[in-house]
């Protein structure tokens, strides 16, 4: 099993394990820390960490879990310490090319896209996370259920409440 | 599969159309957004849909659906996978940042650092050891303690963070070194706080009128008088930078600290100092090149590539070449916040300068971009 | 909210312009370039107060970066040295004052995934002409 064989020291064993979960891994600590690069050291630190404890590994159940759980752990350690305010680490937002508009050399502002962005930022703490997860990472919901440890079922209805959540923000007469 | 129907409030366990507005079922909605649902709620959606009225409200949820979009990043594991193996067959470093407190005599410290590992023998009363993540900021300081002083200095790619006994605080920039008295702080009235500074730091000043704390290096001394400020020494330009963040300080020649100041220097004032010995003050000038650093960022204001290169080597402990002296003169203002990859950095600053970075591993080399 | 007057020294390097404005567009840093809606991305959508009168291109940059805390890098020669520009914002969005600050420069913003911006040129017969330049 892989695990036994990280624990003697098998280098491949623990490459393998790397590139199964490294992009999973990197997803999950990307939703909490906002910066795709902190995500990344996140996780390179966590398998720099399992390997260097690699003799006292103790892992009861599914890897997958683990290494998830682990993942969520220390996304949440970062943030406790990370002293200085990321204002400008939010993501640089895709969208298909903009209908043509009246040339115009000031912008026209989005009053929709700041209500989005307020709406985001109010959904509850897991409701959030299963969203951006979905929108800003283009997970699937089973990536999605495993990266968070919580079922498909728990996804689906987050993801609706969010909509909902959205929806009635823009709409709130309806 | 049961269908949940959230519209059909008076019929339980009886599909029927749904309601218009108040009760869509929107986690059925998300999942054909999300094209996670199975053909046949597909199909039930659709037909949904036939109704305009239900049209207009999907509408909605498809514009939000499409404001939400973002680019995920590209994890790129290859890469990621050869730093972590290069990691992996060394010992554990003790990697950590050193918040050094000391009563006199009985600290005695000594380290020595090789490349990754670090031996403390330390009969320290109060080691504080934090871990600082990112290999950029590997914050050892190598530190000599004789009788009569204290010496500590950093090499190519650390930092180091001191307390003072009296107080007062120093973060010292890669390949830099600072020297007192082992007695600091504690002489009597009029007995002033000296640090001798070669290279850069930055200084959180714990004022004490009766006990002036001055820096002194080969060029000036600069004295406190209630401080956050900067001192950055070029040895080989035999020059000095003084960036104040707040409160004041002067600016002296070192054969004249009694005499008159050269310069005081206040809040948001850049003096320098050059080998000609002329001083000049910059008022409300732009500090962020001078102390980005002391946050772990680094900040560039019209600065050629060739200084930047040098900055980037003493910071990353780094080799960085620029290969073309076309692009040497090349001009680069720019801040970059702490926790930035090292690869994020080089591939902004390549960008800006329209040039090509190549890394292999402590090289780096800047080209100009094959037309 | 005032006109922006921007008068430009033209060099060879910008090209044949003959006075027709270029407009500053908001890009992603790959190899698509493809566009950033300004209006979608928070770090454009923050607003400023600044009233600058006769500052060059350098001295707005540096303004609003320092009032923003935006992370801009670019290169100093590819701003013109003695364009001088006006603007007078109040709660502006930064990339309204970016568009206005860079309008006829040829340069274009580029994002990477982090949020920090660079200037860049803009790549030749690429420019986008408005067919009107409106007032405020």
């Amino acid at each position: 099993m892989g695990i036994a064989a990280i624990r003697n020291g098998d280098v491949t064993a623990f490459e393998t394990v790397f590139r199964t979960y490294y992009r999973r891994l990197c997803a999950v600590a990307y939703a909490f820390v906002d910066s795709a690069d902190t995500a990344e050291e996140i996780v390179q630190d966590l398998f720099l960490k399992i390997w260097r404890q690699r003799e006292s590994l103790r892992i009861t159940d599914s890897l997958q879990a683990y290494l998830y759980q682990a993942a969520r752990n220390a996304s949440l350690n970062h943030l406790k310490h990370r002293r200085i305010e990321s204002r400008w680490s939010e993501r640089v937002r895709a969208e298909d090319p903009p209908v043509a508009r009246a040339a115009d050399d000031d912008l026209v502002e989005s009053e929709l896209s700041r209500a989005i962005d307020a709406g985001i930022a109010a959904l509850p703490e897991r409701c959030r996370l299963v969203f951006t997860m979905s929108r800003h990472q283009g997970l699937s919901y089973a990536e999605i259920a495993d990266a968070l440890g919580i079922s498909i079922k728990t996804v689906e209805a987050q993801m609706g409440r969010a909509l909902k959540s959205l929806r009635e923000r823009l709409d709130p007469a309806n | 599969m049961g269908t949940k129907v959230l519209g059909d409030k008076g019929h339980r366990g009886v599909r029927c159309p749904y309601i218009v507005s108040n009760d869509l079922d929107y986690t059925k909605l998300a999942r054909f957004l999300a094209g996670e649902c199975s053909d046949a709620e597909a199909e039930e959606v659709r037909e949904w849909l036939a109704n305009p009225a239900n049209q207009r409200a999907f509408e909605r949820l498809e514009q939000i659906w499409r404001r939400t979009a973002a680019l995920p990043p590209q994890w790129d594991q290859d890469t990621a996978w050869t730093k972590l193996a290069s990691h992996l067959d060394q010992p554990a470093p003790k990697v950590v940042a050193l918040r050094d407190r000391w009563q006199s005599a009985s600290l005695s410290v000594e380290w020595w650092t090789s490349r990754r590992s670090v031996v403390l023998s330390a009969t320290a009363a109060a080691l504080a050891l934090l871990t600082i993540g990112g290999y950029a900021w590997i914050t050892r300081a190598r530190h000599q303690a004789t009788a009569a002083l204290r010496e500590v200095a950093t090499r190519r790619g650390q930092r180091a963070a001191l307390d003072l006994p009296d107080g007062s605080r120093i973060v010292l920039a890669p390949g830099s070194l600072v020297r007192f008295a082992a007695d600091f702080g504690t002489g009597g009235t009029g007995v002033a706080r000296e640090i001798v500074l070669e290279g850069e730091g930055y200084f959180r000043v714990r004022h004490d009128s009766v006990r002036p704390f001055r820096v002194r290096t080969a060029m000036a001394i600069v004295e406190d008088i209630g401080t956050d400020f900067v001192v950055a020494s070029q040895q080989q330009q035999r020059s000095v930078a003084i960036a104040v963040v707040s409160g004041s300080v002067t600016l002296h020649r070192p054969d004249a600290v009694a005499g008159p100041p050269l310069l005081t220097v206040s809040r948001g004032d850049l003096a320098l100092l050059d080998s000609s010995g002329t001083a000049t003050l910059t008022p409300n000038a732009n500090l962020a090149p001078y102390i980005a650093w002391t946050e772990g960022g680094l900040a560039f204001d019209a600065t050629p590539l060739r200084d930047v290169a040098a900055t980037l080597g003493k910071w990353y402990d780094l080799d960085v070449v620029v290969a073309d002296s076309a692009l040497a003169g090349r001009r680069l203002t720019a801040s970059f916040r702490q926790a930035q990859a090292v690869s994020q950095v080089l591939d902004v600053i390549a960008r800006s300068l329209d040039a090509h970075v190549e890394r292999k591993g402590r090289v780096v080399v800047f080209r100009v971009t094959s037309r | 909210m005032r006109r922006l007057a921007v008068w430009l020294v033209l060099s060879p390097v910008l090209g044949p312009v003959s006075g027709s404005a270029q407009v500053p567009r908001f890009l992603r840093a790959d190899s698509g370039r493809a566009p950033v809606d300004a209006s979608s991305t928070p770090a454009l959508r923050q607003r400023v107060s600044l009233h600058l009168e006769g500052v060059t291109v350098k001295e707005a940059l540096t303004a609003i970066t320092r009032r923003t805390g935006l992370p801009l890098a670019y290169s100093d020669d590819l701003l013109p040295r003695d364009a001088r520009v006006r603007l007078q914002a109040q709660e502006m969005t930064v990339g309204a004052a970016l568009r206005k600050v860079l309008l006829g420069t040829g340069l274009d913003v580029v994002f990477n995934a982090n949020g920090q911006a660079t200037l860049v040129k803009q790549a030749a017969g690429s420019a986008q002409r408005p067919a009107a330049v409106k007032s405020q």
